[in-house]
């Protein structure tokens, strides 16, 4: 976008200099060529000029001519880069010039509202990241590569799974709304809006995070290819997001394609090379080491008859028994590593009147687990035409193809084959008659799966009169995304089983707009209006059907009603329109004072009828430091820029559904030959309801110090997320049973800085870059409906707990999302130690089900030396579900970034590295594993625990874990419940996501092969992680920060890419 | 001048953005706890009898709220607005510091396992629960507390009402008009030979002059007599059980049983010879040792009271060990064998489940009314 404005204001400055150039007296032609200081890439289209003055540009090989006075003095200038001015020479007729990349934040352009402007005129805050800093390391999805560069942006890359998504988060939580229950809970997703190329993307679905059981779960957002990515911009604050309102409340993200910039027309190639290497799995006993380890427990913690049975358990009794006299590494068979290519290639070209550009890519990815990957074809092509200064067309085409393959899980969780994963060593490896239906479930499933996604835009921009734009943009998406997976007959119970699923989704989005620029005097003025028109629609139809004629056929569906076992069309069914119509003013004065005021009206067709459109005001201020005399006159030399910025404003985004504005209607069949249609009495219609709003105030400053040696962006926010929906219960004397209301409301606060230094003088050879970022982010949960009384759960049904569910407590005053957990105190270190009822004599007792149960007096539930020592909150000598407390926070309340980029000549080494702090992670996958220890009877591998500081002895007062071999005695005492204090651990991390070598070809040597250049580069990403968590992989825990058995682990990557210019 | 004012203000700005992060510039709530507008008692009018614990279990419906929980009683009365603040009162009382296991080899030990600690006969414990203490005696029984239940009407009068104050650091509710019914002591159990309202003798109905006993249980005992299996509730060999106190030691701790034949004359216990003496009752010889002191016309353990101690199930307790929700009374099996006609030879067995509540020097009597046992071989 940036270079859209640079460009025409270059082209227009040639032409009137031109002009001047008439009246000149001697002239020399200089030549020379320009090149990137760091990559000695030609810098294509940099502009040679004189003070105040554009002459020309360098072409596609950076090679200038320009006609100058004797000894003038020349000024090279390029975006992104920091202009240099010489002095020719008298004669000099050559001069070749190395521009250095600018790492300064401030200055530059951007687009705000859909128009461009001046950054330094700009009051909200932001951060810019170029396209460079996304490449080199193939991803799925462009998105896990901004994790910790930008402050403020916390992306957790939580599942390793081909195509899909992590979290992402701007400001802290935004939400606190979670679906589903058990290992299958999650945070409702509240990405930021993407605005690509000024077409807004809607990414944020559930069912685009492989949540969902339904749908191929690939993000739109792995379909945009990151070779075609020229810039991405992070707008965090409520007056830079104003103006994307009716769906900015999360943040936005403005991602800039590639745009054809070279008169000769350019073909680049990129191909990478790289292999995903299995992280360490769960380290096992194998053949008799198991079995030996199960006869042991037996035979030491048997009770009842397990002896005698033990003898009738041929696994363990009959080892000469040729299917169990195996030591099979099931690990192995589901996980390994993979290789993998992506290629892309890109051609563009055209100037400034006409330009053009076609990106072509495939991506493929297969995953650690078998029997998944990903695959992407895409295509994406655009065009500017420029006719006459005054008018101007762009348009632009994506297309792409996803291919995705899950395997037996849903996206993000591979339940089955983690449970396959976990099987006895003893069993016999997987063979078509010998395995069990899970195990060819999980390697024998047929999926034909992927997002199909086309997406046309055109805009086109008149300027009136001098200063009055009037643009208008048309924009429509169309994806598809089916599955079908077929599942033969003997991996399903001698059925087959096919699902057929069925989405489509349509958005139609226009934009029109009005804007005015009006210097007068030393005042600028600039008002723009638009308008802004969403329809949306979407439909998922489902349908599940047993029994094909043999597992060769995948068919026909639907031949049979009876075998058909539900479907239909899914609640996600979408039909929104809105509508919104926006201001926005700003005026400044010698660019030293800047205020920004816009004013948006939202209506939205999912708000309440007597709600029907939100009013978000947002108001800015900045003041540029620098622009003031007085005090630069007094920090020359030291001081570049500084300014200081203040805002506040209000963003919305459409939380409702159509049914909770208008309630549902169920068909009921027929009776008398009439069709029965009746209210449905789950939910009851809420007429006000509202978009949930985010009100933001933000204070920040940027300094740019020694010669851009030094920048420093601080910014300090507090952020209030008002009307989130939250489900209300009613009386069960009232005929509905709940209604959807806006009564929660949190908010966020907290500080960002981002560092960027240059220690290296800017004439040294080595080029030292460093980026330090950090943001410190406390939500606090502000109201609950009154009659919860200030606190309230996740799930409501929390007297009876499933002990593996996790429970998140709402409690106004605390951070957001805590978990209500039992607080675990170490270990009996003997059976005199637990504590004794003085009204019973009873031994403190372990209620598993229910508060009522007779278990309270079973003698078999007392607790005994070696078990968990869980605190009785209530005094009553039973530990049941009343005793839990509110603990813990799992959202982060550090997370940032460190970017290290050295280059010598024509090598260049970056490490990039990620950091979270201060949250809390239930490992649940550690529960997992010691329960596998306790169940000699089951067909579960035995994990090794040598590691694990588990309960000796009667006297073992220090061990941190109760006995697990006691398998007997723990199907009672429940002690390895996730639940607990135990297992909620530090989710610290520090993470060195990237480390890049590359190395660009001599220049000389490529083109003795017919190359223009060719950079060539090696990158290893996810190499290591810091933690003091004990579990498998701390950034692979869901967003309510637990750590799910069955999830899809992150790989380790090592990539080597060629970039090849034609 | 101006630039001075000017950097004042640029430090005051910094300041701001300093200290902005600080919670009390946004009036943040603050943390407290849960105290659910929802928690209430499920069961709000409870019934004891006097001289034995209990424990209501899981009454308090907490909905959830934040425990620790502080519950006091407020305002005992009864329903005609009496003060009834006498359940309140603090009484030494025999509480556990350690788990009874039926495995102590001697009153000692037993004793050690208990402690004195005051409590008032009415609590309620920090989950809620409604508790009942064994510490007062009706008057009926020789103690002090008016039980008022004379019948099985009980009148708004007779009730003890109390509120109940829940607090935690979230606020305060108080729950009102619980309700507590005392009845009079029922020292032992099975009590069919006890009037539960009036402690006297056991008419059946008001009117009625027809004593109720407790029958034994019997199993392959002839008769002296008739030589056919004693029937315990048929006329002609009628087996009567009698729980009663044989001292007014209040601080008694010995427990007999007796065995007497029709002419109520006692008979030998050492004629059971088949008892597995150490297996009956948790007591002990005046000596310590575990098992029972034999006389020629009863046998007697020293025991430590209520029996059973607590609901756990030991081997003295009906169905032993094995019976896991077991432990509610105490079992005990006399036994002897003899060969009977035709040369069979047969286990005779007398058994009682039973409990005693409160200490004393107590006997259990097995009386064989109209038929004597017949021990003898054929």
């Amino acid at each position: 976008m940036r270079k859209q404005i640079i460009w025409p204001s270059i082209f227009f400055c040639v032409l009137f200099l031109c002009q001047n150039l008439m009246a000149q007296v001697k002239k020399i032609t200089v030549k020379g060529i320009i090149l990137d200081a760091a990559t000695k890439e030609p810098l294509t289209g940099a502009t040679i000029g004189t003070p105040g003055k554009g002459l020309t540009q360098a072409d596609v090989d950076g090679k200038y001519s320009v006609i100058v006075d004797d000894g003038a003095t020349l000024v090279f200038t390029n975006v992104g880069y920091v202009s240099q001015t010489v002095k020719l020479r008298p004669g000099q007729v050559a001069l070749n010039i190395n521009l250095t990349a600018s790492a300064n934040e401030i200055n530059g352009v951007v687009v705000r509202g859909y128009v461009k402007r001046n950054r330094d005129e700009q009051t909200g805050s932001s951060y810019i990241i170029t396209g460079k800093e996304v490449q080199d390391n193939p991803v799925g999805n462009v998105e896990q590569l901004l994790q910790g560069k930008v402050a403020g942006l916390n992306i957790q890359n939580n599942t390793g799974a081909p195509g899909m998504r992590g979290s992402v988060n701007i400001r802290g939580l935004s939400t606190i709304a979670i679906t589903g229950t058990g290992d299958n809970a999650y945070l409702q997703p509240t990405s930021p809006l993407y605005i690509i190329d000024g077409i807004p993307l809607t990414a944020d679905q559930a069912s685009q995070y492989g949540f969902d059981q339904q749908g191929s779960g690939v993000s739109p957002l792995s379909l945009i290819p990151q070779e075609d990515i020229a810039s991405m911009e992070i707008l965090k604050d409520a007056t830079a997001t104003a103006l994307y309102g009716s769906r900015g409340a999360y943040g936005v993200i403005l991602i800039t394609t590639v745009r054809g910039k070279s008169k000769i027309p350019r073909v680049m190639y990129t191909a990478n090379f790289y292999v995903s290497a299995v992280p360490k799995l769960r380290s096992l006993y194998g053949g008799t080491n198991e079995r030996n380890f199960k006869i042991n427990q037996i035979q030491t913690y048997g009770i009842n008859n397990d002896k005698y049975l033990l003898s009738n358990t041929p696994a363990l009794s009959d080892s000469l028994n040729a299917y169990y006299n195996n030591s099979t590494d099931w690990q192995g068979i589901y996980y390994s590593d993979k290789f993998n290519t992506t290629h892309n290639v890109e051609m563009d070209g055209g100037d400034e009147k006409f330009n053009y550009k076609a990106n072509l890519k495939y991506f493929s990815q297969s995953g650690l687990i078998a029997n998944t990957g990903f695959e992407n074809y895409s295509l994406d092509m655009n065009m500017q035409f420029k006719p006459s200064p005054k008018l101007s067309f762009f348009g632009s085409i994506r297309s792409s193809l996803g291919k995705v393959q899950a395997g037996s899980g849903t996206g993000v969780l591979q339940t089955i084959v983690n449970n396959s994963a976990g099987k006895s060593s003893l069993l016999p490896g997987p063979s078509f008659l010998l395995a069990t239906s899970d195990v060819l479930s999980s390697l024998d499933i047929r999926n034909n799966a992927g997002p199909k996604e086309i997406d046309a835009n055109i805009n086109a921009s008149y300027e009136l009169l001098k200063g009055l734009v009037l643009g208008t943009t048309t924009n429509y998406t169309y994806r598809t995304d089916n599955t079908d997976s077929f599942l033969p007959a003997a991996a399903n119970g001698q059925t087959t089983l096919m699902n057929n699923d069925y989405s489509y989704y349509s958005e139609l989005y226009n934009r029109n707009n009005i804007s005015y620029t009006k210097p007068i005097g030393n005042h600028n003025l600039f008002f723009s209006v638009f308008n802004e028109i969403y329809i949306k629609n979407n439909q998922e139809n489902y349908t599940r059907i047993f029994g094909s004629p043999n597992d060769t056929y995948e068919g026909p569906y639907g031949y049979n009603g009876a075998l058909s076992t539900g479907g239909g069309v899914l609640d996600n069914f979408l039909n929104l329109r809105t509508a919104s119509f926006a201001g926005a003013f700003t005026y400044d004065y010698k660019k030293k004072y800047v205020v920004d005021f816009t004013y948006r009206v939202d209506g939205s067709s999912v708000n309440g009828q007597n709600n029907l459109y939100t009013k978000n005001p947002s108001v800015g201020f900045k003041w540029n430091l620098t622009n003031e005399d007085w005090i630069s006159n007094r920090t020359k030399g030291w001081l570049d820029q500084a300014d200081l910025r203040l805002t506040a404003g209000q963003n919305i985004y459409p939380v409702g559904e159509l049914k909770d504005i208008y309630g549902k209607y169920n068909s009921n069949g027929f009776y008398d030959n009439q069709s029965r249609v009746s209210v449905d009495f789950d939910e009851i219609p809420n007429p006000n309801l509202k978009s949930k709003s985010v009100i933001q105030y933000n204070l920040g400053f940027d300094v740019s110090l020694f010669h851009e040696a030094v920048n420093v962006t601080f910014d300090t926010y507090y952020k209030k997320v008002d009307n989130e929906l939250f489900k209300i219960f009613l009386d069960n004397t009232l005929g509905f049973n709940y209604y959807n209301s806006n009564g929660v409301a949190l908010s966020d606060y907290g500080y960002e800085l981002t560092l960027t230094l240059h220690p290296l003088s800017k004439t040294s050879k080595l080029r030292w870059d460093i980026n330090l970022n950090g943001a410190l982010n406390y939500d606090v949960l502000l109201k609950l409906p009154s009659q919860y009384n200030g606190q309230t759960y996740s799930d409501q049904d929390v007297t009876s707990p499933e002990l593996t569910k996790q429970y998140v407590v709402y409690r106004v005053g605390r951070n957001s999302l805590s978990n209500w957990l039992f607080i675990n105190q170490g270990v009996y270190a003997s059976t005199a130690n637990v504590p004794v009822d003085p009204v019973t004599g009873l031994r403190l007792r372990s209620v598993v089900s229910g508060t009522n149960s007779g278990t309270a007096l079973n003698p078999l539930y007392s607790y005994q030396g070696g078990d968990a020592i869980l605190q009785d909150a209530n005094h009553d000598y039973v530990i049941d579900a009343r005793d839990r407390q509110v603990s813990g926070n799992s959202q982060p309340l550090l997370t940032g970034g460190f970017s290290n980029t050295l280059g010598y000549k024509a090598f260049s080494l970056n490490i990039y590295c990620s950091y979270t702090a201060v949250r809390s992670v239930i490992n649940a996958s550690l529960a997992q594993r010691l329960l596998l220890l306790s169940d000699p009877f089951g067909s579960n591998s035995v994990p090794t625990a040598s590691d694990l500081r588990i309960w000796k002895g009667t006297g073992d007062a220090t061990a941190k874990f109760a006995n697990v071999y006691d398998y007997a005695h723990e199907q009672y005492m429940s002690n390895f419940r996730a639940s607990q204090t135990l297992f909620q651990e530090n989710g610290s991390y520090f993470k060195i996501n990237q480390v890049t070598l590359s190395y660009n070809v001599p220049k000389n040597f490529t083109k003795r092969i017919g190359l223009n250049s060719v950079r060539t580069y090696f990158s290893a990403s996810n190499l290591a992680i810091f933690t003091p968590y004990s579990g498998p992989n701390v950034e692979n825990v869901n967003a309510l920060g637990k750590d799910v058995d069955g999830a899809y682990p992150n790989p380790r990557t090592y990539t080597l890419g060629f970039n090849v210019q034609f | 001048m101006q630039n001075k004012i000017k950097y004042r203000a640029f430090v005051l700005l910094t300041a701001a953005v300093a200290f902005s992060g600080c919670r009390k510039i946004f009036n943040l709530p603050t943390e407290k706890s849960y105290l659910s507008t929802q928690a209430t008692y499920a069961q709000k009018d409870f019934s004891f009898i006097l001289g034995r614990t209990y424990v209501y279990n899981g009454v308090f419906n907490s909905d959830n709220s934040t425990f620790p929980i502080d519950f006091t009683i407020t305002n005992p009365r009864f329903g005609d607005g009496r003060d009834a603040s006498d359940m309140l009162k603090k009484i030494p009382t025999l509480v556990w510091t350690q788990e009874y296991t039926g495995k102590e080899t001697s009153l000692a030990q037993i004793a050690a396992k208990r402690k004195l600690e005051n409590h008032s006969p009415l609590e309620i414990r920090g989950n809620g629960d409604v508790m009942w203490w064994n510490n007062v005696r009706s008057k009926i029984r020789g103690g002090t507390f008016d039980a008022a239940t004379i019948d099985t009407v009980v009148y708004p009068q007779q009730k003890r009402y109390f509120d109940v104050k829940l607090t935690n650091s979230g606020g305060s509710r108080t729950i009102k008009d619980l309700t507590v019914t005392t009845q009079v002591d029922q020292p032992y159990s099975p009590v069919d030979d006890y009037n539960i309202y009036t402690g006297q003798p056991n008419t059946g109905t008001p009117n009625s002059h027809q004593i109720q006993h407790i029958f034994a249980q019997l199993f392959n005992i002839d008769g002296e007599t008739t030589g056919t299996n004693i029937d315990p509730h048929a006329a002609s060999s009628l087996v009567y059980v009698y729980i009663r106190k044989f001292s007014d030691d209040s601080t008694g701790h010995r427990l007999r049983f007796k065995f007497l034949n029709k002419d109520s004359l006692e008979i030998n216990p050492k004629r059971f010879s088949a008892t597995k003496w150490l297996e009956q009752v948790h007591g002990f010889t005046a000596d310590g040792a575990p098992g029972p002191d034999f006389t020629d016309t009863y046998v007697e353990y020293n025991v430590a009271y209520p029996i059973p101690l607590a609901k756990i199930p030991t081997k003295y307790t009906s169905g032993g060990v094995a019976n896991i929700n077991g432990g509610g009374s105490a079992h005990v099996e006399f036994s002897y064998s003899r060969v009977a006609q035709g040369g069979i030879r047969k286990t005779g067995v007398i058994l009682q489940d039973f409990n005693i509540y409160e200490p004393g020097d107590w006997e259990i009597v097995f009386h064989f009314k109209t038929e004597n046992p017949k021990f003898d071989n054929d």
